[in-house]
């Protein structure tokens, strides 16, 4: 599994977005989220980003899989870009992916997507699309200007065949907070662990169908208590996924 | 000291040694302290006002260095002040600087003097490793405003046959002027780019520290 690397000049904000993401996935999953944040001073803690200490976070959370690296702005990314400079040499730069998403969006993204198993571009891909879920609900931003495709490019599932048949199921949004972002959390932590191709569309507002491994995606959504959800799946193990999804419905997706 | 008299190491005046870098960080510590509040404020009107704090934190960080440790080579002292900057600064100038003086070091590798020409190769890598990191160029109102041409002017005097001392007065003065010309310019970089046009009518900070810099090296 990958790891992930909170980079901010701020180490309480870094702290809290590491929590708040830790959230998100099931503590057992194993997910390492690291913090490289703030600096120390004479004078105690201060605002601001050290890139020794952050080449040092990166080889403490260095993983097989790779580390994804997520940074608030300005000097956070220049940090980070000398921290790896002075890994150059090492075999662990080839596994580090300074990633451009909005910190805290991207970081709850890549968490669950990690969590999920996924490659370190796909968790960046995902992490990127954040935005995209957020300029889509806020509708601020003409569609021409939001990502077009947020992530369907970099899934590492393997591919359905296109001849494979569709098999369908309906359930219905129960909690009054609507299909907010845990619950979204668990459905695309469900989708990744089978090998299913999973889409789903919001029968109520016509919107999708959108593809149910990605949390922008499906947060895009923007599903309310009682709007009904078309979920559809195929591959080997498409009725399995259904089933998991349907019980998770149940359950109003683990929030009763 | 810049060896305007012959220097009984070197045994002769056309080069830069470890006590003169040392010398010229000692000086630039000093200067950045009496500077503080200007950078302050200079940095309160388009940035984040937090430039002459931080770069008085990362320059005494650096005199303590050198208060502890000898060093007997150019590029081991220029890595250390580097190293030493990228994490006591704490704001964009810590990676910006940091990586002048990581990259200033690569030429004079091994070397505890160094003659006009090495020189040159060593400030032209640090300014391209500023450049490379902050992904500026000139007339973006930055740093590189007073770094680039002090550049030019510095490789200007060296064709002529300057020696390290003439060759930086040069580039001092040429970075005073790069320096002050940023007060017209419109930020392109950095915190100060959020104020657009706003930007206008300020002189930059980083630009500021720079030309001190410069400035340090020769007076």
């Amino acid at each position: 599994m990958i790891s992930i690397l909170v980079v901010s000049h701020s180490r309480p904000l870094a702290e809290a977005a590491a929590a708040l993401a830790s959230e998100m996935v099931p503590a057992e999953d194993g997910l390492r989220i690291g913090v490289a944040a703030g600096i120390d001073t004479p004078d105690g803690p201060a605002y601001g980003t050290d890139a020794a200490a952050v080449a040092q976070a990166i080889t403490t959370y260095d993983s097989p899989e790779g580390v994804l690296v997520l940074m608030d702005i300005g000097s956070s990314v220049l940090s980070a870009q000398l921290a790896l400079e002075f890994l150059e040499e090492e075999e662990i730069a080839d596994r580090v992916l300074l990633c451009s998403a909005p910190l805290v969006e991207g970081l709850l993204a890549a968490a669950v997507a990690a969590a999920g198993g996924a490659t370190l571009e796909r968790a960046a891909a995902q992490a990127r699309a954040g935005l995209f879920a957020k300029q889509y609900q806020v509708a601020d931003v003409s569609t021409s200007d939001a990502d077009p495709a947020p992530a369907g490019a970099t899934r590492n599932r393997p591919p359905a065949s296109d001849d494979d048949p569709w098999t369908t199921c309906e359930v219905e949004v129960t909690s009054p907070v609507g299909l907010h972002l845990r619950p979204v959390g668990r459905i695309v932590a469900l989708v990744l662990e089978h090998e299913a191709e999973v889409r789903v569309s919001n029968l109520d507002t016509g919107q999708g169908p959108l593809p149910a491994d990605s949390l922008a995606d499906m947060l895009s959504l923007a599903a309310d208590c009682g709007h009904r959800l078309r979920f559809e799946a195929r591959g080997p193990r498409a009725d399995d996924v259904l089933d998991a999804i349907a019980a998770l419905a149940g359950t109003g997706f683990g929030d009763s | 000291m810049m060896s305007a008299v012959p220097d009984p190491v070197a045994g002769t005046p056309a080069t830069l040694g470890v006590p003169d870098l040392t010398t010229w960080l000692r000086r630039y510590a000093a200067e950045i302290v009496a500077h503080e509040q200007e950078l302050t404020d200079l940095d309160a009107a388009i940035g984040d006002g937090d430039h002459g704090a931080n770069m008085t934190r990362g320059m005494t960080a650096v005199v303590a260095v050198l208060d502890q440790t000898p060093f007997e080579t150019l590029d081991a002292l220029a890595k250390k002040v580097g190293m030493t900057l990228v994490s006591s600064v704490g704001g964009a100038s810590g990676p910006l600087y940091g990586t002048f003086w990581l990259r200033f070091a690569k030429p004079l590798s091994g070397l505890a003097r160094t003659d006009a020409a090495t020189l040159g190769l060593a400030l032209r890598a640090g300014v391209e490793g500023i450049q490379q990191r902050g992904k500026a160029e000139g007339g973006d109102k930055t740093m590189l405003d007073a770094f680039l041409p002090a550049l030019a002017a510095y490789d200007a005097a060296v064709d002529a046959g300057a020696e390290p001392t003439a060759a930086l007065r040069d580039a001092a003065t040429a970075g005073r002027a790069g320096c002050a010309a940023t007060v017209t310019m419109v930020a392109r970089k950095g915190r100060a780019s959020y104020l657009g046009e706003r930007s206008a009518g300020h002189q930059d900070p980083g630009a500021t520290s720079a030309a001190l810099l410069l400035e340090c090296a020769v007076s």
